[in-house]
């Protein structure tokens, strides 16, 4: 049984063309899934689809034991709250907050992630992520490697059952893309954490068990500018 | 959730709620001191004589007898005969009165002619009564008792000798020279016309007028014998309170007063008069009214354009919100709550604002405008204005909220 399952996904904004088309896609619960392909292929369509931001036009998405394309949007909202993490390309961070508020925001928003995780553990994962020395310091202070940990830090709060990470390197040099990948592939190895990995960077493709290419998965060939124009 | 994000948020925008705080502050104060320095000046305005049932002089205008009789303005057509003064006096209802005599003046304040009853029956701002904080009331013919104000001004104590002059133009061509009074006491302040009126005896006013029959003074010597009380026959005052026994008579004294027959009179019923002539001056209320409103709609203006201008800049602040699992209603309550907090916080500066003007321009008011304003808690009108704002305020925020949602639900994850 999959922990991720698409089956026959289409979506299209009302009255446009078909932006995404996926036939079938799985994971196992565990695995790492490393995307790759220029921009323009419905990528962050897919990203918003999984995380339950955007509804399917017709197919379905699951996830562990929750049938997304059967949730209402605020169940689907509620749900991300609660399963996943969320890392961006950039500006991940909330500017007003300390850096430990940043980390701690999720248990801001879901009850049941609060729960899932104590200040112990916490506490470790921060000193894993080598952060202790500035949580309580403004984001500002902060290099965009040092925000990238935080951020990767911030989406691992409460144990996530799905971690989605949008071209997290992309601003990165290639000592803190290392740094950031050893981080992550250890986390994943310690809470069998299911993983989408979107980028560009094919060096980083080892990182992970499965690789697909958008331009391979994504059916619908609608051309960069015209996925453009639909998405605006 | 919404506290600790919108908290810190406003507080990250400091310059920016500051100002919309100010902003607001600045506009409840102001609405809120209109509100009150108008009902001050109206309960100064209609309580400047207070327990007078009527007020009686020769048949004319109300609001000039009014006007001359209680705040020392204008002059009357005619003036009242002592025969008549005396049967209304000794009419089965009334219980007190007070002669009034008028048309001298001294430097510009105005002299008043009146008996003791002037002290033992006069009431203001509901049950004050004139009092001296030095010498005694006037008794003997050329005593005289100045108000506060007069004696402030001129410097006058106890003791010292004032010439009077004839009329009440504030230059005055003629002087009451042959016959000088004595300041015998001073009033205390009342911020009344009390305070700039100086008090003779009825007799006072009939001596200095001897000899003056031609309206000039005459250049003949008076016997001093004329002066003795004794001698002085009071024909004629300028008008009169009246207090009644029973309220209940007061139609039918009225009546009795307008339709009498030996000349033409008439009474005037202060309270009543008075508060006609504040509605006359309604307008000024409803213009202040009117300023305050539209500084608290700048007020409201400031939040939104604040507020909708930091909405760009934020979209990515709330696409990482939503990544969280923030719904978009939650983003637009968010926006709601960081206008209302701002409302909120303004309310309460505001209000200190308003306060400390109050007991800071207290001295400043009473001693330049006689305007008293009771350091009171807020009322229940001032109370139910502030919850007005309060219900007004998360609705300020849908402009600025709406586009926050729309975008929020255009961005997702981006």
């Amino acid at each position: 049984m999959s922990f991720l399952k698409i089956e026959s996904l289409e979506f299209k904004y009302p009255k446009g063309p078909t932006i995404l088309s996926i036939p079938h896609l799985s994971l196992e619960e565990g695995q790492g899934l490393f995307l790759y392909g220029p921009s323009g292929h419905g990528k962050s369509t897919l990203l918003n689809l999984i995380a339950g931001v955007l509804a399917v036009t017709s197919g379905e998405i699951s996830i562990g034991e929750t049938k997304l394309h059967q949730l209402s949007a605020g169940k689907k909202d509620k749900w991300r709250g609660d399963n996943l993490g969320y890392v961006f390309q950039q500006f991940n961070l909330i500017p007003y907050l300390s850096i430990f508020e940043n980390i701690m925001l999720p248990c801001q928003f879901s009850k049941e992630r609060k729960l899932k995780t104590s200040d112990k553990e916490i506490h470790e994962l921060i000193e894993r992520m080598n952060l202790s020395s500035f949580i309580h310091r403004p984001v500002k202070d902060l290099s965009i490697g040092q925000q990238q940990r935080v951020a990767l830090c911030r989406a691992l709060v409460g144990k996530p059952k799905l971690l989605l990470a949008d071209e997290p390197t992309s601003a990165l040099d290639e000592k803190n893309t290392t740094e950031l990948m050893n981080l992550l592939k250890e986390e994943r190895a310690k809470n069998q954490l299911t993983t989408i990995f979107v980028s560009h960077d094919l060096r980083l493709k080892p990182y992970f068990d499965i690789h697909h290419s958008l331009v391979d998965l994504n059916q619908s060939k609608l051309s960069d500018s015209k996925m453009e124009a639909q998405n605006v | 959730m919404f506290n600790f994000i919108t908290l810190r948020s406003l507080k990250n925008r400091a310059f920016t709620s500051l100002l919309c705080i100010l902003s607001i502050a600045l506009s409840v104060m102001l609405y809120l001191g209109i509100q009150r320095v108008r009902k001050g000046a109206e309960d100064g305005f209609t309580h400047t004589i207070s327990q007078t049932d009527f007020i009686v002089g020769a048949k004319g205008g109300a609001l000039n007898l009014l006007l001359y009789s209680v705040f020392h303005l204008g002059s009357p057509v005619n003036n009242v005969r002592m025969s008549s003064y005396e049967e209304i006096k000794n009419l089965p209802g009334v219980k007190w009165t007070i002669p009034m005599s008028l048309g001298d003046s001294y430097k510009g304040f105005r002299v008043v002619g009146t008996d003791q009853n002037f002290f033992e029956h006069y009431r203001f701002r509901k049950d004050k009564k004139v009092e001296l904080i030095e010498g005694q009331i006037p008794n003997g013919v050329f005593d005289v008792v100045i108000g506060a104000e007069v004696a402030k001004r001129l410097k006058h104590k106890v003791g010292d000798d004032i010439v009077l002059t004839h009329g009440i133009q504030s230059e005055g061509l003629y002087h009451h020279e042959k016959t000088p009074f004595k300041i015998v006491g001073i009033l205390k302040n009342t911020e009344t016309p009390i305070d700039k009126s100086v008090y003779v005896t009825l007799h006072g006013m009939e001596a200095m007028h001897i000899g003056w029959e031609t309206g000039v003074p005459s250049d003949e010597s008076i016997d001093p014998n004329r002066y003795l009380p004794e001698n002085l026959e009071i024909k004629q005052i300028t008008s009169f309170m009246v207090g009644l026994k029973n309220r209940i008579a007061i139609l039918k004294l009225r009546r009795f007063i307008d339709q009498y027959e030996a000349e033409p009179l008439m009474a005037i019923i202060p309270a009543l008069t008075l508060q006609e002539m504040w509605q006359t001056l309604s307008y000024v209320e409803k213009v202040l009214t009117l300023v305050g409103l539209a500084v608290l709609l700048v007020g409201f203006l400031t939040i939104i354009i604040a507020l909708y201008t930091s909405i760009n800049e934020r979209r990515k602040e709330m696409s990482i919100f939503r990544s969280l699992g923030a719904h978009p209603w939650q983003i637009f309550g968010l926006i709601l709550y960081e206008s209302f907090l701002l409302v909120f916080f303004g309310i309460i500066l505001g209000v200190i604002f308003l306060y400390g003007f109050m007991v800071g321009l207290k001295p400043i008011l009473e001693a330049e405008f006689s305007l008293f304003l009771e350091i009171t808690a807020l009322s229940k009108d001032e109370w139910s204005f502030i919850l007005l704002l309060l219900v007004i305020a998360p609705l300020i925020g849908f402009i600025p909220g709406f586009r926050a949602y729309k975008n929020s639900l255009r961005d997702g994850l981006s």
